[in-house]
């Protein structure tokens, strides 16, 4: 999932952590709610977040920032999900799996438009970084400067990242479809 | 703001923010949720911290690297020649868990321990021995000495002024001073690594053929899978699943022995000729593949900004090629013999008046500044988000900060370059201040550069690699004889001509290689090195899934 700050290392018992849960949760379902379209699994990932931050299952850095640690995990996990989904598509053309295949389709809630889905599936094969700084640009509404001040990196950095993400999503989407917005 | 960027960004918003509005009701549900799962989790909760695995495989050069058809096509006979001098004393001693003794001709010897021996030679070459191997030493007829390896694997590490002759079967390498070659065990059951799940159907012939497929005998193969670029649709990667559709025989096993990237990337020889043999069906009946990845195999590298295919096309996705390997093994019956074949090559070492470069923490890049022609218009096609840049023609000494939006082409390429590659293909002349590069942005290399010059900026890294990377570029294999350990950065360049669309452009003299490298004190000579063949040697149609 990645790394936790110092911060946080020392605060890992329940009590521990409910005030970070307070103060950043609403980040965390967020972010996953937003790069997955799924509620189910926008609370499943946060509370995936905080019971790794519980169990320590996590390696300290010593970038001693909070919020910018949940945000990535946040980010990790839900591009996981984005990417354990594309599990689905393969086993489709399995003999042996395609009845599990419809069970799990049927199960599922809708995700959102297929530009979304597609969109959010070229992000998965991204850098985690790039992949941070779309989201909090595009479901956080956060500015070049606001991304920079959370992740630790320059702005110019964050506007080629973001430009170059963009280009690269780009390549990823199909043509325009009748009938598609 | 442009309309390409407007649109984009429209899209963007529009899409990726499909999901942020979020009822406060919901947030708080959430939340109080997810703290309730908590509580009732707290009682599991562990100190101990999960151990964290990292899986990175070791770069080895690929002209020491045995690869693992070699050990499967016969059995492990390995020998290694050492010089005349070396057999004329002790022939060697043994270090391992019992202690350091001497090795007499004839013994067989069995190192003792579950750690690795090494056998020394008078001269101090080594002989790493992996545990539980066995082995002897012989005179051969030239008077040098032979390792005889009967089971197990070795590392063998070159000190003398000569050469020393690594045998395994039917193939040999000759070790220079510095060099090592490393012998694979033929391969066991536990360590075997195979797909989770494998579906392999013939494919459905009404399909058109692969714009690079070729028919007939078992001379060449498809080529597809050494192609910067997978014909449209027919690969699909990602870490969980492989998909290759209407993929040759040929197409499999190129993948998994890796001679697209063996030789760096593409383009030092003919590729379709480093792979021949088997029955004609095998570049004619076309398969649809599909393999479902292990979950903790991490076959994948960790840069996206190369892609998934790149990597497996380059040969630099060692376990995936594995699978691939043990797949057309086991469904195919495939049995490939390995060869060795001496070809012209260029070995780049230190001119007498030392490098010009500058240690590994130097970061220098090419400045460029944005810069409109009156009158300029991007090129028929092209993306008229296109910007063209002026390279001022000289190295500052450190990254430029550029607005990515007026300068996205040098941008994108800085950031590629600084972030990993560490080479940009394209680019203005170093001393062509009045050269004018364009690119789509986001392209790198760009497919449609037109530039004045190939240049390469190299920031830390290791010098073999550097020229590895320069391979494709000078058709032929580069031989690093520089010894400069470490990482350095150097940027070096040499003249196109015209740009031709679609043509890729190698420098195609010893003299034009030379004068690249001349700038930073290097020297470039004509040489000899081994190049893989393979050969398939067996074959079957695979039966039903």
């Amino acid at each position: 999932v990645g790394t936790y700050t110092e911060e946080l290392m020392s605060t890992v018992t329940l009590s521990g952590i409910e005030e970070t849960f307070r103060e950043h949760y609403q980040l965390v379902y967020r972010t996953a709610y937003g790069v997955t379209g799924s509620r189910e699994d926008a609370q499943d990932i946060l509370q995936t977040v905080f019971l790794r931050l519980l169990r320590r299952e996590l390696v300290p850095d010593s970038t001693n920032n909070p919020r910018a640690f949940l945000y990535r995990a946040a980010v990790n996990l839900s591009l996981n999900t984005i990417r354990d989904r594309k599990r689905y598509v393969f086993v489709e053309g399995l003999e042996e799996l395609a009845e599990f295949e419809k069970i799990v389709d049927a199960s599922e809630p809708p995700r959102g438009s297929d530009l979304h889905q597609r969109l959010y599936a070229a992000i998965a094969e991204l850098d985690s970084e790039s992949a941070q700084i779309l989201i909090l640009r595009y479901v956080h509404d956060y500015t070049i400067a606001e991304i920079a001040d959370l992740l630790g990196k320059s702005r110019s950095l964050i506007a080629v990242r973001l430009f170059r993400s963009r280009a690269r999503l780009k390549k990823f989407l199909p043509a325009p479809q009748k009938g598609k917005s | 703001m442009k309309p390409f960027e407007t649109s984009t960004e429209k899209t963007f918003r529009q899409s990726l923010g499909e999901f942020k509005t979020i009822p406060p009701e919901e947030m708080e549900s959430a939340g109080a949720q997810a703290l309730k799962y908590l509580e009732s989790h707290a009682g599991d909760y562990s100190a101990e911290k999960a151990d964290a695995v990292i899986d990175q495989p070791s770069r080895v050069s690929w002209r020491f690297r045995w690869p693992a058809v070699a050990a499967i096509a016969a059995a492990i006979t390995l020998a290694v020649f050492l010089p005349t001098r070396i057999a004329q004393s002790a022939p060697a001693t043994l270090e391992d868990a019992n202690g350091t003794r001497k090795i007499q001709y004839g013994e067989i010897v069995r190192p003792i321990g579950d750690k690795s021996a090494t056998l020394s030679m008078s001269d101090g070459s080594r002989v790493e021995m992996q545990s539980q191997s066995e082995f002897s030493l012989e005179r051969v007829e030239d008077g040098g000495t032979r390792i005889r390896l009967n089971r197990g694997a070795v590392t063998v590490v070159a000190a003398v002024t000569g050469e020393i002759r690594v045998q395994q079967g039917t193939t040999e390498l000759k070790l220079r001073a510095g060099e090592q070659a490393a012998s694979v065990p033929a391969t066991t059951p536990k360590e075997r690594i195979a797909f989770e799940e494998v579906s392999v159907r013939p494919a459905a012939p009404s399909a058109p053929p692969g714009p690079n497929a070729r028919g007939g005998g078992g001379g060449g193969g498809g080529g597809a899978p050494c192609s910067a670029s997978p014909p449209e649709g027919r690969i699909q990667l990602d870490p969980r699943r492989l998909y290759i559709r209407r993929a040759t025989l040929w197409e499999l096993v190129a993948f998994a022995i890796g001679p697209c990237g063996g030789m760096g990337g593409d383009v030092v020889t003919d590729r379709d000729a480093r792979l021949t043999g088997g029955p004609a069906w095998v570049n004619s009946e076309r398969w649809d593949v599909e393999a479902l990845i292990p979950e903790s195999s991490d076959p994948l590298p960790a840069d996206p900004l190369k892609g998934y295919f790149g990597e497996l096309a380059a040969g630099r996705s060692p376990k995936l090629q594995k699978m691939i390997l043990t797949l057309v093994e086991e469904r195919f019956k495939v049995v490939v013999r390995r060869e060795m074949k001496e070809l012209p090559a260029y070995a780049v070492t230190v001119g007498p008046n030392g490098t010009k470069f500058q240690s590994k923490d130097w970061v220098g890049y090419l400045q460029a500044v944005p810069t409109q022609p009156p009158g300029w218009k991007p090129p028929a096609g092209a993306d008229p988000s296109l910007m063209p840049v002026r390279s001022t023609g000289r190295i500052t000494g450190r990254i430029e900060a550029f607005d990515p939006v007026d300068v996205r082409v040098i941008t994108a390429a800085m950031a590629q370059g600084v972030q990993g590659s560490s080479v940009w293909e394209s680019g203005a002349c170093l001393d062509d201040p009045g050269a004018i590069a364009w690119g789509n942005p986001g392209e790198f290399p760009a497919p449609n550069v037109r530039t004045s010059c190939t240049s390469f900026v190299f920031l830390n890294e290791p010098m073999s690699e550097a020229l590895r990377r320069m391979q494709p570029y000078v058709r032929r294999e580069v031989i690093d004889r520089t010894g400069i350990q470490g990482r350095v950065s150097f940027a070096v360049d040499w003249v196109k001509p015209p740009y031709v669309p679609g043509q890729f452009y190698a420098a195609k003299s010893l003299q034009e290689f030379s004068k690249a490298l001349e700038r930073v004190g290097l020297q470039v000579k004509e040489d000899k090195a081994l190049v893989e063949y393979y050969v398939i040697e067996r074959a079957e149609k695979p039966a039903g899934n």
